[in-house]
């Protein structure tokens, strides 16, 4: 029935919706900051759905990066979904294609996490529960954005401050990335390779160029050192 | 820039990652070698980003930790990270210390 469908998804979701409130109102106030209102804040919410790409964007917008540089770093930065949806294909394959799209639309890396455990680990769980999971997700999180942006402008924080919110995030979704001694060879490679890149062109392409050459770097070593991959736990 | 034209170009740059699997891939799966790269493009991007803008302050390399006050606040968000695998304790803790750190140095 919808009711149970709707208390049971929401019951496996509150928790990433309550994270998502403090986390969308400091994105909000962030975004107007980099000048988008309220309402443009709200429809990038729920059309790029991205935490780390929307909050990534404000804080480039700020340090006066150009438009397509900062897409294609936001593209990288989603990138990460393509394996996530694809890990998700075999529960959805089955369906229609309009259904397929607003599923993936709505899939983002906390959804996509409380989903396919639930898959994997719950023989209730269904492809209506994992759909509404997602869309109370998304919703909580494109209203806390909005509202971050409304009240953006009578709130005054220093943008170095703004700014760190962002790169505080980073860092502890890259400690989340560290499951093998390849993941923490990529991580120093790409700060030294960052560092220079940066140096030398001083502009955010040196993010995109840092991070491709250390994912080949990772992926090459792993392809020649197949035994470090023992300590992976996926 | 024209934000709204912005706005649809961040609706692409997630939407296409999203939704090319399933039009890519239907019944077949992602090559491994593609799936290799893959894996690492997370942990090389958030590394990247942090560090494009951590070591460096008014647009110069620096180390220096009393100028560029974002360089010890972030060595504590990695322990925090490390000890709590907490994602809201670690922005907590980063933004607590570098308020405290702005109003010091």
């Amino acid at each position: 029935m919808l009711r149970e469908d709707f208390l049971s998804a929401l019951r496996k979701i509150i928790f990433v919706m309550l994270s998502y409130i403090p986390l969308g109102v400091a994105c909000g106030i962030a975004l107007q900051e980099a000048g988008f209102t309220p309402w443009m804040s709200m429809v990038m919410s729920l059309t790029a759905y991205t935490g780390a790409g929307q909050f990534a964007a404000a804080s480039m917008i700020a340090q006066g990066s150009a438009a397509m540089s900062i897409l294609i770093t936001v593209f990288f930065l989603n990138l990460r979904m393509s394996l996530q949806t694809s890990s998700l294909l075999p529960y959805i394959n089955h369906r229609s294609l309009p259904f397929i799209l607003v599923f993936s639309q709505v899939t983002t890396d906390e959804s996509y996490g409380i989903n396919i455990y639930e898959f994997n680990n719950n023989d209730q769980w269904n492809l209506r529960k994992a759909l509404i999971a997602s869309i109370l997700a998304w919703l909580t999180w494109s209203s806390s954005v909005y509202f971050g942006a409304y009240i953006g402008t009578s709130v005054e924080i220093p943008t170095t401050v703004v700014n760190y919110v962002l790169i505080a995030m980073f860092i502890s979704m890259m400690v989340d990335q560290l499951v093998s001694r390849i993941h923490a060879v990529v991580v120093l490679a790409t700060v030294i390779f960052t560092i220079i890149f940066q140096i030398l062109l001083q502009n955010s392409l040196s993010i995109v160029l840092a991070t491709l050459l250390a994912a080949l770097l990772g992926c090459f070593i792993e392809n020649k050192f197949p035994e470090k991959e023992e300590r992976e736990n996926d | 820039m024209n934000r709204w034209l912005f706005i649809s170009g961040m609706f692409l740059a997630s939407f296409l990652p999203r939704t090319f699997p399933v039009f890519l891939l239907k019944d077949r799966e992602i090559s491994p070698a593609v799936q290799r790269f893959l894996k690492y493009i997370p942990v090389a991007i958030f590394t990247a980003l942090v560090s494009a803008d951590i070591f460096f302050w008014e647009g110069s390399f620096s180390l220096d930790w009393m100028t560029n006050i974002k360089l010890l606040p972030s060595v504590i968000v990695l322990f925090i990270s490390f000890k709590f695998q907490n994602l809201f304790l670690s922005m907590l803790a980063g933004v607590v210390s570098i308020a405290i750190l702005s109003t010091l140095f």
